[in-house]
């Protein structure tokens, strides 16, 4: 999660009055069936001029079906794609003025760099000086220029990556759409070239929307994040808005490592008291409508539990069994049994503290703001 | 320590090859016996020269069957009705061939197996068979004939059969399989985010398939070029069949030289002049392929 932090976007979305009220990109009831399976279930959501979105989701959840009908690659069942003003029903993809980062890149196999690049201002018919100094433009963006004479295959995962970037940007689309842009990266390589997008990104201001199931990636690139769930929208909001105030038990279990348990409000008043096995658990964090006796899903994140020897203080106290450790190096893992189940808690390796041993009795502590409290369905 | 580590991967790397030889050896074996050394033997008989009287040897080494062939308008006529024949064969193909190659790659893949099954059904039915077939539809009380009399279309049978056309025909039903699976195969590399991808950058329908389609299919298309036009100029049963005494190509000419004239260097030296064109076209088409897919030219400097 650290890394998440340290990337927030640089840029707000632009709050210029007039343009705020102007929705650029728009999406009425959008619907995609496949035979009997509902791929994309009425999806509305609206976008503002150089806003950045990310669909976050797990694979399967129709995010990047979504993507393709904005795009216009597949024809919506019902609904309305509406992209500055224009609505886009019928509209075949050559005319709706996308930029597409295709998950495997889709580079042209057959051109050099700087043909690729070069592709959507020559459909365009722009003049030959033209292309020449956007091209460059564009290469310069992504840090190609020494390499424009190269096929894609002469070229690495992260370069043929920042080649699909140039080749989608240099059109100044109205929606630029992103697909899965990092996952064929591996791991480290991955981090750096967040970073570069996100610079790339700030740069343009270009309204985007992000397909992913890396939630750091949603979390980091995006001005507002949309979690899709069975083709539908489960939440859409800011970065910590989703982190923070999770609406549904899918986007607290989908988005950061929480523990979960279902429980029954005991009290209502300035906190709840939701009643878990027994144990009475305090939160501040409560839905709209709260009744005593009502049905409640608990969350609690891995990372807001405070474990130690003692008890150190809180709103809320669970013992419990340390059952395994899981180090990685800049933190570890605890798995614990309490009384009200697993948990796991995310911990700072501490030093000057004789490690946790297996089986030994922890205290996991938290206050009342860290426990969410959801309806149950 | 040294020996252990490093004795074992020698040890293996041998054993391997040697079954990699097991493997090759009796396809290699066949073709030893049934390519290279009859090529061998019609290639030192091409440069002799025999008497037609007593069939005997009169030259061991000369170069006067060449000469006797592209001294002859007879056999440069020949040679380029054989070339004329295989060329538009080759076009027909293409032209048939790439829209069906085209529909199939988009088609579902349910709709694709069943194309595919279509396509390759000519293939199931010998070609003599295939060929007789068209002569039944073409001559002269054929079907064709009979229906336009029928009709009152023509009071004369038109001559369908033993003509040039119908020799193409034939060609063509037999060899299109190898064009539209070549084809087929070409464009099954080619993934279909890279149309979206044009698509999205603005390329309409018609640039997205000059631009995109055309050139990375290009691979298929040359290849399947090259299988029908080299299997079809040296084509000889539909030629006789279909062409009969009216259309000669030069695989009959060589075929008739060898055994019905015992002129057994003068057919060598035709079909080696037959073997040399078709191998100067493949080195020309593949080069055409190399220069139309850049990108393929140099596998070495890929880096991932």
């Amino acid at each position: 999660m650290n890394e998440t932090s340290q990337l927030q976007p640089a840029t707000a979305p632009p709050h210029n009055a007039s343009e705020a009220v102007k929705a650029h990109l728009e999406l009425k009831g959008v619907t995609k069936h496949f035979a009997n399976f509902v791929a994309v279930d009425n999806v509305s959501l609206t976008m503002r001029k150089g806003e950045r979105l990310a669909l976050l989701g797990p694979s399967g959840c129709g995010k990047t079906t979504l993507l393709n009908i904005i795009a216009g690659f597949i024809e919506e069942t019902s609904g309305d794609v509406v992209i500055a003003n224009r609505n886009m029903v019928a509209c075949p993809p050559h005319k709706r003025d996308i930029g597409v980062v295709f998950q495997n890149y889709a580079l042209f196999p057959h051109l050099t760099v700087y043909d690729n690049v070069a592709f959507g201002l020559r459909s365009r018919k722009f003049k030959r000086g033209e292309i020449e100094a956007a091209v460059a433009r564009a290469l310069e963006i992504v840090r190609l220029e020494a390499y424009r004479d190269r096929y894609p295959h002469q070229l690495s995962g992260g370069q043929q990556q920042r080649t699909a970037i140039a080749r989608a940007i240099v059109i100044r689309p109205e929606i630029l759409l992103l697909d899965e842009p990092l996952s064929n990266l591996d791991a480290k390589l991955r981090e750096d070239m967040r970073a570069d997008l996100l610079a790339i990104l700030d740069d343009l201001a270009i309204t985007t929307i992000l397909v992913t199931h890396d939630q750091a990636e949603a979390l980091s690139l995006a001005h507002r994040v949309a979690v899709i769930n069975a083709g539908r929208v489960e939440q859409i909001g800011s970065p910590s808005e989703i982190y923070e105030r999770p609406a549904t038990g899918f986007v607290a279990s989908f988005v950061g490592q929480s523990n979960h348990m279902k429980g029954r409000i005991a009290s209502t008043g300035s906190a709840l008291e939701i009643d878990v096995g027994g144990q009475r658990i305090k939160s501040t964090v409560a839905p709209e409508v709260a009744e005593t006796g009502q049905e409640v899903l608990v969350f609690i994140r891995a990372e807001k539990l405070r474990v130690d020897r003692t008890f150190v203080g809180g709103d809320n106290d669970f013992p419990g069994k340390l059952k395994h450790v899981i180090y990685l190096g800049s933190e570890q893992r605890l798995l614990i049994e309490t009384s009200v189940g697993l948990f796991t808690a995310i911990q700072p390796v501490a030093t000057g503290k004789p490690p946790f041993m297996d089986g030994e009795t922890l205290h996991c502590a938290c206050d009342a703001r860290d426990v969410i409290v959801i309806r149950a369905r | 320590m040294s020996d252990i580590v490093f004795d074992p991967p020698m040890k293996r790397r041998r054993a391997v090859d040697l079954r990699r030889i097991a493997l090759v050896a009796p396809l290699l074996m066949i073709f030893t016996a049934i390519l290279i050394i009859p090529l061998v033997l019609m290639l030192s008989s091409a440069f002799q020269r025999i008497s037609l009287s007593t069939y005997q040897v009169t030259e061991r080494f000369t170069l006067y069957q060449f000469t006797r062939f592209f001294g002859d308008s007879y056999y440069l006529g020949l040679l380029w009705q054989t070339l004329n024949i295989a060329g538009l064969t080759t076009f027909c193909c293409l032209l048939i061939g790439y829209p069906f190659a085209l529909h199939m790659w988009r088609a579902g893949p349910r709709e694709r197996r069943a194309l595919r099954l279509i396509v390759l059904s000519p293939l199931l039915i010998s070609f003599v068979v295939l060929n007789f077939g068209w002569l039944i539809i073409l001559a002269p009380q054929g079907m064709i004939n009979y229906l336009a009399s029928t009709l009152g279309l023509t009071s004369q049978p038109w001559p369908l059969l033993y003509t040039k056309g119908a020799v193409i025909v034939g060609l063509v039903h037999v060899h299109l399989p190898f064009m539209i699976l070549s084809i087929a195969n070409g464009l099954e590399g080619i993934r279909p985010e890279v149309v979206r991808a044009a698509a999205s950058l603005g390329a309409g329908r018609t640039r997205q398939f000059f631009r995109v389609i055309l050139p990375l299919s290009a691979g298929g298309v040359v290849s399947g070029c090259l299988i029908v036009f080299a299997t079809t100029s040296s084509a000889f049963v539909t030629p006789v069949l279909l062409g009969g005494a009216w259309v000669k190509t030069l695989a009959s000419v060589a075929y008739q030289q060898i055994m019905v004239n015992l002129d057994i260097p003068f057919g060598s030296a035709i079909s080696i002049i037959l073997l040399f064109l078709s191998g100067i076209l493949t080195f020309l088409l593949v080069r055409l392929t190399t220069w139309l897919q850049p990108h393929l030219a140099d596998p070495k400097s890929a880096s991932s």
